[in-house]
């Protein structure tokens, strides 16, 4: 699972780079922007910190003092003047700015002790005061957290790890910030670019990659299409949303850190919009199909229900997540279609909500005759024998609209209706005509 | 248990540029007021402590640039707010008018659990003017539509309501605060009574 790296490999060194105020940092950011690499074009590139706040002057070290923090604030309050309005740049400074602010206000409240709080880079660190049993490594540096003697902090937000030391050095932004101003899935399959795209570097911690050093391979990510180093892609196994919407591909692939955050947090997200990105899909997977069918049925049953006073005690948070008009999905549900699991609970729903529309004296009220035969069996949009007109919603057997020619019979008695009302428009004035449209 | 601990509210104000979010904020924590204008960069916060029902808290009062728009603060800015105070100016009718803005797109960004009572107070500032173009009522009316948001009609420069209005921040954003707490502390109750079973067997087991 994780890789266990001595703590202090000088591999681990090397990824501090990004955090490290040294020259190579901006000589870096300026190469990789004229060769247009990475930044240019990668789909969470406005999360990666611009070359601004790598700058020497602005980086404060772990031990910073009060004077040091409010220098850096002043800087970082220039820096924010100095950039173009509603910039990438502007974005990460002020962000930046808040969270030193809040640095100088914890350094006043308790001085020199460890911190109880932390906000860096989108995360909202607390210490970690009751460590599970289990082993844990470290988000930062993947060295292990040896709970007794080290301290550590946990992310509220997305659950990172790191040791105290770590904290300021972390060059991950919050799974969290990213996949929620993202707001959806990547939906190409692995876009990979190669190495040469991202300067050779690790995506994450601008790491050197090579693959002819045997001791840090380059690791590629399956839903960024990023190379990572090890310490940033730990061979975390995770099935890829981008797969499953075009392939139906539900085979786990290794995928980096921060991707299977990001995939864990958005599980549950209802982000995938099915008929728009993928159509096609339904038609073939028949189990897919038959949930879309459902919630269709649900979208129905769900009228019913809101408007009866027992029924509303029927719409449980599943009804509520699928008997939706937005008809996303989220990889959980497609996952529950793919093991059969969500095919079973539908069924079980929709025949208790079935059976009180049907019972109940409020909700049958409110279901149809049918308009050929006009037998005492009432109707509802959701029954599969039954069909609705889209035009004036009066509702038929199937057998009886195939028999009636498939015409609407209620709007053809509309139509007529109309004719003669435009008949007698022609004798009478205008005013009576009027109130007949009201009517009508 | 809860009560002993320390309590941070977290309160964000926001409101177009001009309309005196800085100045009733350090009306209300410097007792200060000053006729010159300087645009606020980003984000900056005051604290003061307060006494709201016998319990002392802290409340940590986030003063914004009504320059930013939202999605340069974003979402971890305004997670774990407590309460959002959304001001304007009652002689620009145009800074009332965003106000919608402003609250549809905190609740966007910060995501409560429970956006249609999540607590929201707002503020008519500048009363003191006389070019008044915003009638109370019309602004009352706003408020009622908006589940019933409380209403103050403050001046930062004679510190009129802007205690009154302060204090009924912190109580709100105090119930918001408790409310979450209680809904947190669910799993680690759980949690702990897992551990002490674990002790209490240990402790029957053990030999001495």
């Amino acid at each position: 699972m994780a890789a266990t790296i001595a703590n202090d490999s000088p591999k681990y060194k090397n990824s501090l780079i990004c955090c490290s105020p040294s020259v190579e940092v901006t000589s870096r950011a300026s190469t990789s922007s004229t060769s247009g690499c990475v930044s240019a074009d990668e789909s969470y590139d406005s999360n990666y910190i611009p070359k601004s706040i790598a700058n020497k002057k602005l980086k404060i070290h772990s031990s910073a003092t009060k004077e040091e923090v409010e220098k850096a604030i002043n800087q970082c309050k220039e820096l924010v003047l100095s950039s173009p309005q509603c910039s990438d740049e502007r974005k990460w400074l002020v962000r930046y700015l808040v969270e030193l602010r809040l640095r100088l206000e914890d350094l006043k409240d308790n001085n020199g002790q460890a911190r109880v709080r932390v906000s860096i880079k989108g995360h909202h660190f607390e210490q970690q005061t009751n460590p599970s049993n289990r082993k844990q490594y470290c988000d930062h540096c993947s060295g292990v957290i040896w709970s007794i003697v080290q301290g550590s902090y946990i992310c509220s937000d997305c659950g990172y790890l790191c040791h105290y030391k770590c904290v300021d050095h972390i060059c991950r932004v919050c799974a969290h910030v990213v996949m929620t101003e993202k707001g959806s899935f990547e939906t190409n399959i692995c876009p990979e670019k190669g190495l040469a795209a991202q300067d050779y570097k690790c995506a994450e911690c601008q790491t050197a990659l090579t693959f002819k050093d045997t001791w840090n391979e380059p690791r590629l990510c399956d839903y960024t299409g990023l190379y990572f180093c090890a310490t940033c892609h730990w061979n975390d196994l995770s099935a890829i949303p981008a797969r499953v919407i075009h392939n139906w591909d539900w085979e786990k692939r290794y995928v980096s850190r921060i991707a299977f955050q990001m995939l864990n947090l958005s599980w549950t997200r209802p982000y995938i919009d099915i008929e728009n990105v993928n159509p096609r899909l339904i038609n073939f997977i028949a189990e897919l199909e038959w949930v879309h069918k459902m919630r269709k049925d649900l979208e129905w049953m769900r009228r019913y229900l809101c408007a009866c006073a027992d029924g509303t005690s029927l719409l449980s948070p599943l009804f509520v997540q699928l008997g939706d008009v937005n008809k996303k999905y989220s990889m959980g549900h497609l996952q529950a279609i793919n093991d059969g699991t969500l095919e079973t609970q539908l069924t079980e729903l929709t025949e208790l909500c079935r059976s009180h529309i049907t019972n109940c004296g409020l909700c049958s009220g409110k279901g149809y005759i049918c308009e050929v035969c006009k037998n005492n069996e009432v109707l509802y949009p959701f029954d599969s024998g039954a069909l609705m007109c889209d035009k004036c919603n009066s509702m038929y057997h199937r057998g009886c609209w195939l028999r009636k020619g498939q015409i609407c019979l209620k709007c053809l008695r509309l139509e007529e209706r109309k004719k003669n009302v435009d008949v007698t428009i022609d004798s009478t004035d205008t005013f009576e005509y009027d109130i007949d449209k009201f009517v009508n | 248990m809860s009560s002993r601990k320390k309590v941070l509210l977290k309160v964000i104000i926001l409101g177009d540029s001009g309309v005196g979010k800085t100045s009733l904020m350090n009306q209300f924590v410097n007792k200060k007021f000053s006729n010159q204008y300087k645009a606020t960069i980003g984000a900056d916060f005051l604290t003061k402590e307060v006494i709201v029902d016998d319990r002392i808290v802290t409340m940590q009062i986030w003063d914004t640039a009504g320059q930013e728009r939202f999605q340069s603060l974003g979402v971890a800015f305004y997670r774990g707010a407590d309460c959002c105070v959304l001001v304007f100016d009652v002689t620009a009718p145009n800074t009332f008018k965003s106000l919608e803005s402003w609250r549809d797109e905190f609740l966007i960004q910060a995501s409560p659990r429970d956006p249609d009572n999540f607590p929201f107070v707002i503020l008519g500032n500048k009363v003191d003017l006389d070019n008044r173009a915003v009638s109370a009522k019309r602004a009352q009316q706003w408020c009622q539509s908006k589940n019933d948001i409380p209403y103050f009609e403050t001046s930062a420069k004679e510190a009129v309501n802007v205690e009154l209005a302060f204090q009924t921040i912190a109580r709100n954003a105090l119930a918001q605060e408790t409310e979450a707490e209680l809904y947190n502390e669910f799993p680690d109750q759980i949690k702990l009574n897992a551990n002490d079973n674990g002790r209490n067997r240990d402790g029957d087991n053990c030999a001495c």
